[in-house]
């Protein structure tokens, strides 16, 4: 009866030696945080790459484009108002690449000053899931178990190894049970994308909140000009305390588009300098009223486009965007939709904002582009690489030569519209007028 | 004899187990730390459930002397994009203050804002 028992248990301990434990994916790796940067005179792209370990060096790649001016910035990074760590980032002539390197040396909400620009962000923490604890919890526990269960045996105890036994056996239902149902269980949210990041919700995302809608009042746009800077001050729309939670969203805080009095277009991304204030300098600006959009989106969830005006009093003469493409159009009748293909000739596309191409479209215009009813700003994808969750940047330029974009007008009218890739870390403009017509009048 | 040590062994492992799981943790209220250009200013809230609060706060210069002056509490509800009208707080000791009587109705997001003359920060406080 004895020795059976035992070659039982044996038997249990060589299976269980053999099952390995099937790994629970809790772990929240992070990525790369691309942030398109108006700074001064300069547009930049600000690479935060993934934290692989706290205390740790951060990598930081700044990114200047065709017509950049060479120089130094100053990057900090700064917790809870206090900096930690500096470093200056030389900044070439050629347009490209220039790393930095800064230390963190703990999780939570972070923000890197670039000059007087500032990037809040947030250094993930490596919590393990509560269903990975189980798991492994699970799987140790009855390792534990087994073995009392085996100096119970050889002492004699047969009757006393039957509890550890029936621990074991609990121990690894629970152990399977959480291996098993893991996969199913969704993901939390990246810490600061829901909540106000903190030090502590960012060391425990996995606490429960009796919150179900994230999502925040909009905002209020109030564009001034402030010497050669249009200078954004976004308020809360219930509460007018000034906005302060802007997510990256497309690679940017704020995704700007103004256009001037001839229809001269800039897609800019301001820079935060204070809590609701952002700013972007708007160089050789014409004389007249500038048509101003911006795309945001708030801690919670939800893209906004706040649309508004400016008076520039300025004195160049009207620029023409001299981007060159072919462009096919297969233009229906408003609400149905219409497709347009730029045709770039070479594939070496770079992307931009994380996206293969944009195009922006205003109308009906009858006036300026202030008053257009519709506003619109259209994606071409990248297509995604299976098992590359990060998007490639702007260092792969093997993309299109077609950029195709499908939108649906929804009035009939002359459109404006401007199409937009990068080559040679330049940014390309294509302007296009467009005449979608009038659909078929359903009789009443 | 036997078969009743086993139950007894048996019991007191459930038992504790059951002990383990069910024991009830309360989440501690944690200071808050958050700094300004010239202060830093440490929140400790009585309590993280909604209802009537009072805030500890702690404001000193960057190198540690205690701060004067008018402070303001400001709280809000960001999802809710409400705020509430603004508190002065009651000096306690130097560089020590005391906001009693907050009534954070709502569980959620919550952030604080507190203000000593022209320097501002904003802690966010999660209540449940």
């Amino acid at each position: 009866m004895k020795r059976r028992v035992a070659t039982l248990l044996l038997v249990l301990g060589a299976i269980l030696g053999i099952a390995t434990p099937a790994l629970a994916d809790g772990a929240q790796s992070g990525a790369d945080i691309h942030v398109a940067q108006s700074l001064g005179g300069r547009d930049l792209t600000v690479i935060i790459r993934r934290v692989a370990e706290v205390p740790g060096p951060v990598h930081v790649d700044v990114v200047t484009h065709a017509g950049t001016p060479a120089g130094e910035l100053t990057l900090t990074l700064r917790a809870a108002g206090a900096a930690s760590s500096t470093t200056k980032v030389v900044l070439g002539a050629t347009p490209g690449f220039h790393p930095g390197q800064l230390h963190v040396d703990r999780p939570g909400p972070w923000e890197l000053a670039v000059d007087e620009a500032t990037i809040p962000f947030v250094v993930p923490a490596l919590v393990p899931s509560p269903w990975e604890n189980a798991t492994y919890g699970g799987f140790i526990a009855a390792g534990v178990l087994l073995l009392a269960a085996l100096l119970f045996a050889v002492f004699g105890k047969v009757g006393l190894a039957l509890v550890p036994t029936a621990g074991m056996v609990t121990a690894i239902a629970v152990g399977v049970t959480a291996a098993l149902l893991s996969p199913s269980i969704p993901p939390v949210a990246a810490p600061g994308t829901e909540l106000d990041p903190t030090y502590d919700n960012v060391m425990n995302p996995y606490e429960r909140t009796s919150i179900m809608d994230f999502s925040r009042p909009p905002v209020n746009l109030v564009p001034r000009m402030e010497d050669r800077d249009l200078v954004l001050s976004l308020t809360d729309g219930s509460s007018g305390r000034p906005v302060d939670d802007l997510l990256v969203h497309d690679n940017a805080f704020v995704h700007l588009v103004v256009v001037s009095p001839s229809g001269h277009l800039r897609h800019l991304h301001p820079v935060r300098t204070a809590p609701g204030e952002f700013r972007a300098r708007l160089t050789d600006p014409e004389q007249g009223t500038h048509a101003v959009a911006a795309e945001i989106a708030r801690r919670g969830g939800g893209v906004q486009l706040l649309r508004s005006s400016v008076e520039v009093s300025g004195a160049a003469q009207a620029v023409q965007h001299d981007g060159k493409a072919e462009t096919v159009l297969e233009i229906r009748e408003a609400g149905r939709p219409s497709t347009i293909t730029a045709k770039f000739g070479e594939r070496d596309l770079q992307p931009w904002l994380g996206m293969l191409g944009h195009m922006i479209v205003v109308g009906p215009v009858t006036g300026t582009a202030v008053n257009a009813p519709i506003w619109a700003h259209v994606h071409s994808m990248i297509p995604p690489v299976p098992g590359m969750p990060d998007k490639p940047d702007e260092s792969v330029a093997a993309y299109g030569p077609d950029v195709p974009f499908t939108y649906s007008f929804p009035l009939p009218g002359r459109y404006l519209v401007w199409i937009q890739v990068e080559r040679d870390y330049s940014v390309v403009t294509v302007p296009k007028i467009v005449d979608v017509p009038a659909g078929q009048v359903v009789s009443k | 004899m036997r078969r009743s040590s086993i139950a007894v062994a048996g019991g007191v492992i459930a038992l504790v187990a059951a002990l383990v799981v069910l024991w009830p943790r309360g989440v501690e209220a944690q200071p808050h730390l958050a700094e300004s250009a010239r202060l830093r200013f440490e929140l400790t809230p009585t309590s993280t459930k909604t209802g009537s609060n009072s805030f500890d706060l702690r404001i000193t210069d960057r190198s540690g002397n205690a701060a004067d002056g008018d402070v303001t509490v400001e709280p809000a509800m960001p999802q809710m994009g409400h705020a509430l009208a603004p508190i002065t707080a009651a000096p306690q000791a130097p560089g020590r203050y005391r906001v009693a009587g907050v009534d954070l109705f709502m569980a959620g997001q919550w952030e604080i804002t507190v203000s000593l003359r022209s320097e501002r920060v904003v802690i966010p406080l999660l209540l449940t």
